[in-house]
């Protein structure tokens, strides 16, 4: 029998067992096969493989879809994640006043959220619609616009539609975490600086705002790669057009993937995406570490 | 610098419960006055009702001649010292200190010089550049101190400072806060539920209860003539013996009779008795009651020694008593013995009104 | 501000009718699912239907393939949850509770997994389900659906059972248990609340996946909801929105009914940023 300490050691790696199995079978491998992939020219019928080197990667900085492709993704993070925190702390601040029903308010306000993706844009698009849905009369009737506004069906129109979406599917996971936050600040530390003579403004810039730096930290963080790698919003709204002006790199992989069927250039797509990942993670680490060391 | 009036103070919550039944109360300019009570005593509520943190329901705060009551905190000129300290996490000591010149726009020469009076002061130099989380309790609490001095205010609270402090630490503190309010001579308000803290610091004690004052006084009265069975079963530890009982008229004395127990009173206090009811309540303190073992009805259950002084639990018939005896008492548990008081020593209360009927003799 | 004065008044009216605002999306798609279809095209629009009917939830029921897609969502969510839980249950307490060379590895490694986007793994996973022969089954969307549900529930289990005393493990080893059987007698109880959140957000984030769904199953009887109804979006020239909404209606359903049970535990968890987004 194994002495204590020992046995302990091999109960804990047994219990994580299915999950390493889980994760080298179901991630590590095809991560592995991704790569392989990426280095191949692939024939779709045969699946036989070709060993190519770096020519797929070199073929896809030179394309200028890629190019596209990335700053679409660039601009869709930045503005969605920016809206989502502004409209999330702005939303957050409103609820931690004296609210009648604050956690009814507070469970509404999740609901964009939780939904299926498929689910906000079924409804998003019926509400954008060109001929009857509502925002165009809307608009028209208050005479902001004298015509209906194509909002998918043009650039840079379409862009923006999805951009607003994206910022009302996701920004209650902001409001969540920053009025968790909010409600957790130590009432003294207000009425200290009430009493030293201190503004509402001195207040909110002097102890809302440091108290928050932590979760704000975190919550941009996390957004930021949440809506890098996110798919079936801006497919399902746009489907990456019109042409190309809303398509986003995991749009990219898809296409080249599964709809031109050239699985070593999708690959190739993929292998760039994970390298910003590595990136995103590489800092969310560091940003974690530097936290827990001040806590 | 100002004297602090409470004219008919009032607080009832949101939800109907009444905080404080109209307060009045005049403090001194200078005073080092406390607030003392248990919780849910209204204690906290008046001393927020003073800084402006909370507005009264009715009722007038006056500083000196000025009425305060609807002024906001800031308004007010007050300093206050929080139970938790409430230091600006994220600022260093400095900054700390800084933040009450700053906000009040004073210049960064004379911001520096009061910095400096009070760092000296309290001894917190070597923490200037530190933030909070790196202090210890303690040193917290000497710059929620110096927080609050760095200003001239007209009023000094204190909200249980020493509470969050461990016992050697908070004796040490007691004697601080006597040596700063001699030194800055400024109209301190206390609120405490430690009646050693309120004992020993105040010039004046005021006793609450339910939201109810029931005594303001200065310790040594508080101790020697509590006003009522409250505040002499609350001041005093351990805390003082009452037993319920009647007056009745024993030959050529007035004495006190309760089963198991007739004392005397001296002559010169059936004056004062006059038109007192029949049924009261006698308070004796335990420095006041001596037990003799031997044959008696009195029963040791517990002798606690603390090396300089030794407690003695008895039992009397149904009654529980308890009485001082120095340190070298030979009384053990289960001995018998017998208790003897002074009658001059004896408190007499209502046993309707709790009131006090009269005190104990001076010497 | 005070209960009772105009600005207090005020603020809860400008704070609700921002939540209205951001609710009514919700509430035009329940407007629309019971509008005829003359009606849902009439212009100018009724914010709330006129001759209010059930009809497209009927027509969704018997004409379309609906309730398959729903069945087979119900099937591949449960499968997914049950599946994921007992393994991150068992491993969520192997990484709190001890300490074992490769532990802070595996613990940095489940946390890069769950920022892992999904088209990463499409193709190799797509090719691989195909190659054992699970193409177009819904037991190879289960498997491929641990990619993401495993990593999540991990690191909510985690959290809650690292907020469970050690102490009471400790206890229960003291009076004679083993650490098995202090596991199954004192910490599997305490931890159930968070177990059973952890299911449900599970479920929830199976109920809403679209594009693995999309890629590995092609056959329309064995598709799941999300990319079921949105094909019926592509299909016809003439979009029946008052149909597409009607589905909508239904497929949210099962989530706000998780979310419901969920309400307490939500704001606790996300503080570590505990949900996918």
């Amino acid at each position: 029998m194994l002495e204590p300490q020992r046995r302990d050691q091999a109960l804990g790696m047994a219990l994580l067992a299915p999950t390493v199995l889980l994760f080298a079978l179901l991630i590590f491998y095809p991560v592995a096969q991704s790569l392989f992939l990426s280095l191949h020219r692939v024939s779709t019928l045969t699946l036989r493989t070709q060993w190519i080197g770096l020519a797929n990667f070199r073929a896809l900085f030179a394309d200028p879809a890629f190019r596209i492709s990335f700053i679409n993704t660039l601009i869709w993070t930045v503005s969605a994640v920016s809206l989502q925190l502004v409209l999330g702390v702005g939303v957050a601040l409103l609820l931690n006043g004296r609210l009648v029903g604050r956690s009814a308010a507070r469970g509404l306000l999740l609901f964009p959220y939780l939904l299926p993706t498929a689910v906000a844009v079924l409804v998003w698009r019926w509400l954008f619609n060109d001929l009857y849905g509502l925002i165009n009369y809307a608009l028209m009737s208050i005479g902001l616009i004298s015509a209906p506004v194509p909002w998918l069906s043009q650039s840079p129109n379409a862009m923006i539609t999805v951009i607003l979406v994206g910022t009302w599917k996701f920004f209650p996971f902001v409001v969540i975490a920053v009025l968790a936050r909010l409600q957790s600040i130590p009432e003294s530390l207000y009425e200290a600086a009430r009493i030293d003579g201190a503004g509402r403004w001195a207040q909110f810039w002097d102890i809302t705002l440091p108290q928050l730096a932590g979760v704000l930290s975190v919550v941009i963080l996390l957004r930021s790669i949440w809506d890098f790698k996110e798919f079936d919003l801006i497919y399902l709204m746009t489907g990456g057009g019109p042409g190309i002006s809303t398509q986003t790199l995991p749009i990219l992989v898809y296409r080249q993937a599964f709809q031109l069927l050239n699985f070593g250039r999708g690959a190739a797509v993929a292998v760039t995406m994970f390298g910003f990942m590595l990136l995103f993670f590489a800092v969310h680490v560091w940003v974690t570490r530097r936290r827990e060391v001040e806590a | 610098m100002a004297s602090v009036t409470l004219e008919t103070l009032r607080r009832v919550f949101p939800d109907g419960t009444v905080g404080l039944h109209g307060l009045s109360l005049d403090i001194a300019d200078g005073e080092f006055l406390t607030f003392l009570g248990p919780s849910g005593s209204g204690k906290t509520t008046t001393l927020r009702m003073i800084a402006g943190l909370e507005h009264p329901t009715s009722g007038v705060i006056r500083f000196g001649a000025r009425r305060v009551e609807t002024l906001s905190p800031a308004d007010r000129n007050v300093a206050m010292v929080f139970q938790n300290y409430a230091l600006y996490p994220h600022m260093t000591v400095r900054r700390n200190l800084e933040y009450p010149l700053r906000k009040r726009r004073v210049p960064a020469a004379e911001r520096e010089t009061r910095i400096a009076e009070v760092t000296a002061l309290l001894q917190i130099g070597a923490l200037l550049d530190r933030r909070p989380r790196q202090l210890s309790g303690g040193q917290q609490q000497r710059v929620a101190l110096g927080r609050a001095m760095v200003r001239p205010s007209d009023v000094f609270l204190l909200d249980e400072p020493l509470s969050n402090l461990d016992a050697e630490l908070r004796a040490h503190m007691r004697a601080e806060l006597i040596q700063l309010h001699r030194t800055l001579n400024r109209t301190m308000i206390y609120v405490t539920h430690d009646q050693m803290e309120a004992m020993t610091m105040s010039s004046r004690i005021a006793v609450l209860s339910q939201g109810r004052l029931q005594q303001a006084a200065t310790p040594h009265e508080i101790y020697h003539a509590p006003a009522n069975r409250f505040v002499a079963t609350f001041v005093g530890s351990p805390a003082m013996n009452m037993l319920a009982g009647s007056l009745e008229q024993r030959g050529d004395f007035l004495c006190f009779v309760s089963p198991h127990i007739t004392i005397p009173l001296p002559a010169r206090r059936r004056a004062e008795l006059q038109g007192a009811p029949a049924a009261v309540i006698a308070g004796i303190r335990p420095d006041d009651l001596r037990f003799t073992g031997g044959d008696g009805e009195a029963r040791v259950s517990v002798v606690e020694r603390a090396g300089h002084e030794a407690v003695v639990w008895l039992t009397l018939g149904a009654q529980r008593l308890v009485a001082r005896a120095p340190a070298d008492t030979r009384a053990q548990a289960g001995d018998h013995g017998t208790l003897c008081v002074e009658g001059g020593k004896v408190h007499l209360f209502g046993a309707e009104d709790q009131a006090r009927l009269i005190g104990p003799c001076p010497a | 501000m005070r209960r009772g004065t105009v600005g207090f008044a005020l603020y809860n009216l400008l704070v609700w009718a921002l939540v209205l605002a951001v609710v009514f999306p919700l509430l035009w798609m329940i407007s629309t699912a019971l509008k005829p279809n003359d009606e849902t095209f009439a212009i100018p629009p009724t914010l709330i239907p006129a001759h209010p009917t059930l009809e497209q939830f009927r027509r969704l029921l018997v004409e379309t393939p609906f309730i398959t897609y729903f069945l087979n969502s119900v099937i591949v969510g449960v499968c997914t949850t049950l599946l994921v839980i007992v393994v991150a249950v068992a491993g969520a307490y192997g990484l709190v509770r001890f300490r074992f060379p490769g532990r802070t590895l595996i613990a940095h490694l489940v946390l890069f997994t769950y920022m892992l986007p999904a088209v990463v793994l499409l193709l190799p996973l797509y090719l691989t389900i195909s190659a054992i022969g699970l193409a177009n089954s819904l037991l190879g969307l289960v498997i491929a659906y641990t990619t993401f549900a495993l990593p999540f529930a991990l690191w909510l289990l985690r959290s809650f059972i690292a907020g469970i005393p050690v102490e009471l493990e400790q206890a229960a080893m003291i009076d004679g248990a083993g650490r098995i059987r202090a596991f199954i007698e004192v910490v599997l109880p305490q931890a159930l609340p968070g177990i059973i959140s952890t299911a449900l957000f599970s479920f929830v984030l199976s109920w809403n996946e679209y594009l693995y769904a999309l890629v590995f199953i092609n056959v329309d009887d064995r598709k799941t909801l999300p990319p079921g109804v949105l094909t019926m979006l592509n299909q016809n020239q003439n979009v029946e929105w008052a149909l597409l909404m009607a589905a909508s209606v239904l497929m949210s359903v099962p989530v706000l009914v998780c979310f419901a049970f969920l309400q307490k535990h939500l704001t606790r968890g996300f503080g570590a940023g505990s949900v996918k987004g």
